[in-house]
């Protein structure tokens, strides 16, 4: 089948089966590799993405689904002004070890700014909103170090991406 | 993976002229995805995908009189961020915050976690004890049928539906003019992302100190999910002391059936059932 959508803001058309997963024509045909595969069962989260501007795991996403939706992935992200605040709390906490993970914790972490905007999160909503993601390295502290930092920079994420 | 023949009705009349025309194949439903895609490699190369999530008709919640009506492919973090929902079903909403994560909850439908009829599928639980009716669509008949949940599983991942049979909704009765406590725990191995090793829904009313009813059924500790009825009988009427909680921790140990499997033991499902139960009186208590 032949699936037209949007990745990253830019319209691509590809050809894949009814069940060939997201994770796959991102990685694959369109060399989108910030994406990772880590367990492939939505269990850790390394393939996190937005689908129609909702956190989904890429590697659940069926080809048959994407028929005109808006995919924005981290490779999507580098450009917005609140991924380098992210990408700088990361840093300054160390909450990156081997790096695995961290596309889709960021992806997370973009989520759970948009959500929060004027919130204030206690450390258990900011770990359950985190249930999806998985750090082998457990940096867990020094990521909700850079999570609770950033929750108190007042980051402005835009309810859409590329719309 | 070869070319899977697929369909995608957007009406559930669309649905019924697809199916009569596949009819003797077999079929596969698909919804959110979040189970099948896991298990994609294992799904026959010669079935059918008939995917339900485009149909408009299985979408939403809605109020009407004293039930709430949800569409099976309702997924659960619309249900998770409804006011309707939160407002008059807590019980659901303190399931639904225990499963899975974020991602899979924006994909995962209701309907989904009903039909793979999982002995540990935690939407079950409570509407098993809020006495929930499922409304099924066969494409053979062209018919609507209203079932009670509690008979739709005839197993561990069976049901008692027909071959192209769809659920297409769901209906909760509301309770509005009672104050009614409401309990939901699930053991698993972690409290993120974990799968139910035994569970605990209820729901309840009090008088003074007495229990006027309970409604109660366990997760994950029998074939199929179910009420405990036994137990329900012998709190019914009474007031809670220790006696008659250790009295109650014995009576559901027996009405239960666990298994010892990958996720756990026997002894320690019978355990863990009879402390929630006694988690959940306490709680009834101390309201």
């Amino acid at each position: 089948m032949n699936i037209d959508l949007t990745v990253n803001g830019k319209p691509v058309s590809v050809e894949a089966e009814p069940l060939d997963r997201l994770l796959d024509i991102l990685r694959d045909k369109l060399g989108l590799t910030g994406t990772k595969e880590g367990c492939g069962e939505g269990e850790c989260g390394a393939c996190t993405v937005f689908m129609n501007n909702k956190l989904v795991n890429s590697c659940l996403v069926p080809a048959m689904h994407l028929h005109n939706s808006n995919i924005v992935t981290i490779d999507g992200m580098r450009d917005f002004d609140f991924f380098k605040l992210i990408s700088k709390a990361y840093e300054e906490n160390g909450a990156v070890q081997c790096g695995f993970c961290t596309p889709g914790f960021v992806m997370t972490t973009i989520n759970l700014l948009r959500n929060s905007s004027g919130k204030s999160l206690g450390d258990e909503e900011i770990k359950e909103a985190f249930a999806g993601n998985i750090c082998r390295c457990t940096g867990y502290d020094k990521i909700i170090k850079a999570v609770r930092q950033l929750l108190t920079m007042n980051i402005r994420v835009p309810e859409r991406f590329y719309e | 993976m070869n070319s899977m023949q697929y369909y995608s009705p957007n009406t559930i009349n669309e649905y019924r002229k697809i199916y009569s025309g596949i009819a003797d194949k077999s079929i596969l439903i698909f919804s959110g995805g979040t189970d099948l895609m896991v298990g994609r490699h294992e799904l026959s190369q010669d079935a059918v995908i008939i995917d339900i999530s485009g149909i408009a008709e299985l979408k939403g919640i809605v109020k009407k009189g004293d039930k709430i009506h949800i569409g099976s492919c309702t997924t659960l973090n619309e249900l998770l961020c409804s006011h309707k929902i939160q407002n008059d079903i807590p019980i659901l909403i303190k399931a639904i915050k225990t499963m899975a994560s974020e991602q899979i909850r924006n994909r995962a439908t209701i309907g989904g976690n009903i039909g793979n009829a999982s002995p540990a599928g935690d939407t079950i639980t409570p509407l098993v004890v809020l006495e929930t009716k499922i409304e099924i669509f066969s494409p053979e008949s062209n018919e609507v049928r209203t079932i009670p949940i509690k008979t739709l599983f005839s197993g561990p991942s069976a049901t008692t539906l027909e071959k192209g049979e769809i659920i297409i909704k769901i209906i909760i009765p509301l309770r509005k003019d009672e104050d009614i406590f409401c309990y939901f725990r699930k053991i698993g191995q972690r409290n993120a992302m974990t799968i139910t090793k035994a569970s605990l829904s209820a729901i309840a009313k009090c008088s003074d100190t007495k229990i006027e009813w309970i409604k109660l059924a366990s997760g994950s500790v029998s074939p199929v999910v179910k009420r405990m009825s036994k137990t329900e009988e012998f709190i019914k009427g009474k007031k809670l002391t220790p006696v008659v909680i250790n009295e109650a921790k014995e009576i559901i140990a027996k009405e239960i059936s666990p298994i010892t499997d990958i996720r756990s033991t026997k002894a320690f499902r019978v355990l863990i059932t009879k402390n929630l139960l006694k988690d959940c009186l306490s709680a009834l208590i101390k309201r």
